[in-house]
């Protein structure tokens, strides 16, 4: 049984959410087109970066060569 | 004139093979060994596994892409390594089998200057009894022929439920040290969503079984992502969509036999278990693919090229160690072995040093916790490292790999869909960077906050799909492929 579907006594209230669930307004955030596609262009650019990031570097010459 | 041989033409070896095409001179030789015809695009397997998507989709047939671009490709699977050579074969070769439908199965052998292994895993359904599509009762999404078979299952399921049958579904780990985590965690959120598509969710009970000590753990020890104003542990960031989506978890679980109908299991506290279920898809523990290597004499020194695990030893630090004393530099960062300089491993290939969560076992000393993930993207961007430093090598511009690619300089994307449609598609989207923690660069979380975030929504999805477009096409080598990032 999860968050959802547990019956609201104060008991099972207090035993049972652990974890924050979404808000209708989250929930309407999540598939509303115009945010969405902010977030989409956002997502990418934090990506690219990432990848950026990620890219090899060079052996620092100075540093002993590898065993 | 160099001839370097690859083995596997997964995401690691397809990658290094282009790339070496496209960096050295013809007068080179650039050679694919791999046992399939064909490139599977493994993460889009997903949609397959829950029937949304033609397997031919996500498969891209080599032969003719290896014809164009002029790398040699012979369609085997490799059994053997001579890095010494012997005295009938003076050089360094591989041995394989053919496995050409029809054609002479006697072994090839095969000459190399240097040898990449990007043999991916092997899937050990064997070590749990009962486990598997090939004579278990379970489906896998790891092979794009297993996803075919799973979502005929799936569907099955979901005419059941619809016939009014309360159905139970299981998907997870099949073992205590798997990996890959993040597609199990995907393929869950994709079936829920084909439950509720059908119009069958009120029926269906859905379980998620991992080894993972805790929810988001997957296989990096968790991640502390950036979200809503919050630094958040990925326990409640997943755990919040478990809670939304009304999917059970079990946690800390090694699998120890599938019967017919009922998964047996034992959890992090030594005590066993029983789940019963009607379609279960759990994925299988890795090892490497079971190459031996020959001295000149012929003797056997698989040990000097392969870790216990079958995964090739590479430029890792292995001495054993407490997960305290675990550090990033342990990380290979030129993917060479140490005995054979002409011989690199990527992709799953390569051997890890240890695992990247924390190492746990029952009181009885059954190890349940996560081996470390590779996927895609460090697979191929460690694969276009190395193809460009054999490159360097093979022309002169250096005499050592100068391109570092550790995982732990290194970040990692982990897209997983949890619906489909363009419009109305979800996806939970999350990054970190890097993979390995570094908690003396990041006190606290080990990783940079800036690039470890994750949210959910419909702009995730159209990222998955995007991905799933863009590597296909430079899996294709279509015009400017090279420019796609890894
Ligand atoms: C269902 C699923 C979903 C996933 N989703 C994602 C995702 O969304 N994002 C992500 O980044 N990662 C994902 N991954 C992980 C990703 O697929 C792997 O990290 C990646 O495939 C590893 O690449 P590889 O080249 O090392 O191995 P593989 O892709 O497995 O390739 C191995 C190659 O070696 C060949 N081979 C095997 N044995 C031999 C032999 N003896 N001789 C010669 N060749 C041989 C195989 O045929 C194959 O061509 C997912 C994995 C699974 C199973």
């Amino acid at each position: 049984m999860t968050t959802k579907d547990t019956p609201m006594t104060t008991q099972t209230y207090v035993a049972k959410i652990t974890v924050p669930t979404p808000t209708a307004t989250t929930l309407w955030m999540r598939g509303f087109l115009p945010w969405q596609l902010w977030r989409f262009v956002w997502l990418n650019l934090k990506m690219l970066r990432m990848i950026s990031l990620s890219h090899p570097t060079r052996r620092d010459p100075s540093a002993p060569k590898a065993p | 004139m160099a001839r370097v041989v690859i083995l596997g033409a997964g995401i690691a070896g397809h990658t290094a093979a282009m790339v070496l095409r496209r960096t050295l001179p013809k007068e080179h030789v650039v050679c694919v060994v791999s046992p399939k015809p064909y490139y599977n695009w493994i993460p889009s397997n997903i949609w397959v596994g829950v029937g949304r998507m033609a397997r031919e989709k996500v498969v891209v047939p080599l032969a003719p892409i290896y014809a164009r671009l002029g790398i040699e490709f012979i369609q085997a699977s490799a059994t053997e390594i001579h890095p010494a050579g012997n005295p009938n074969h003076p050089g360094p070769y591989i041995v394989a089998t053919p496995t050409t439908p029809g054609a002479a199965t006697e072994s090839v052998e095969v000459a190399y200057d240097w040898l990449i292994n990007a043999t991916g895993p092997k899937l050990r359904f064997d070590r749990t009894p009962g486990l598997g599509p090939d004579g278990g009762h379970t489906h896998s999404v790891c092979t794009d022929r297993h996803a075919v078979d799973a979502a005929t299952a799936l569907d099955a399921a979901i005419q059941r439920m619809k016939a009014g049958e309360r159905q139970t579904l299981v998907v997870g780990m099949g073992h205590g040290t798997c990996t890959c985590e993040g597609a199990a965690f995907e393929y869950t959120f994709n079936v829920e969503h084909e439950l509720r598509r059908h119009g069958v969710r009120d029926l269906a009970d859905l379980v998620y079984l991992t080894n993972e000590a805790e929810l988001g753990d997957f296989g990096v020890d968790g991640l502390v992502i950036r979200n809503g104003g919050f630094h958040t542990p990925s326990s409640v960031f997943a755990g919040s969509f478990f809670a939304e989506r009304s999917v059970q978890a079990i946690l800390g679980a090694h699998v120890q036999a599938i019967e017919p109908g009922l998964i047996r299991y034992e959890t992090l506290d030594g005590v066993d278990h029983e789940q019963r279920y009607d379609f279960a898809m759990l994925l299988p523990p890795f090892t490497g693919v079971g190459l031996k290597a020959f001295g000149a004499q012929g003797e056997d020194i698989t040990d000097t090229l392969f870790a216990p695990s079958g995964f090739t030893k590479v430029d890792a630090d292995y001495t054993p160690k407490p997960y305290e004393a675990w550090k990033p530099t342990d990380w290979p960062s030129t993917y060479r072995n140490p005995t054979w300089k002409n011989v690199f491993a990527v992709g799953i290939a390569f051997a890890p040093p240890h695992p990247i969560s924390r190492p746990r076992t029952s009181p009885r000393g059954t190890v349940i916790s996560p081996a470390p993930p590779r996927t895609g993207m460090p697979s191929a961007s460690m694969a276009r490292a190395v193809a460009e430093n054999i490159a360097d090598m093979i022309l002169g511009r250096a005499t050592e790999p100068e391109r570092l690619s550790s995982m732990a300089n290194m970040g990692a994307a982990c897209v997983a869909s949890a619906g489909s449609g363009f419009w109305a598609g979800n996806a939970v989207a999350m990054t970190m960077f890097p993979i390995v923690p570094d908690y003396t660069r990041w006190p606290g979380a080990g990783r940079d906050e800036r690039f470890t975030f994750g949210e959910v929504g419909t702009a995730g999805h159209w990222i998955k799909l995007v991905l799933h477009h863009l590597f296909l096409y430079k899996a294709r080598a279509k015009p400017f492929w090279w420019m796609v990032p890894e």
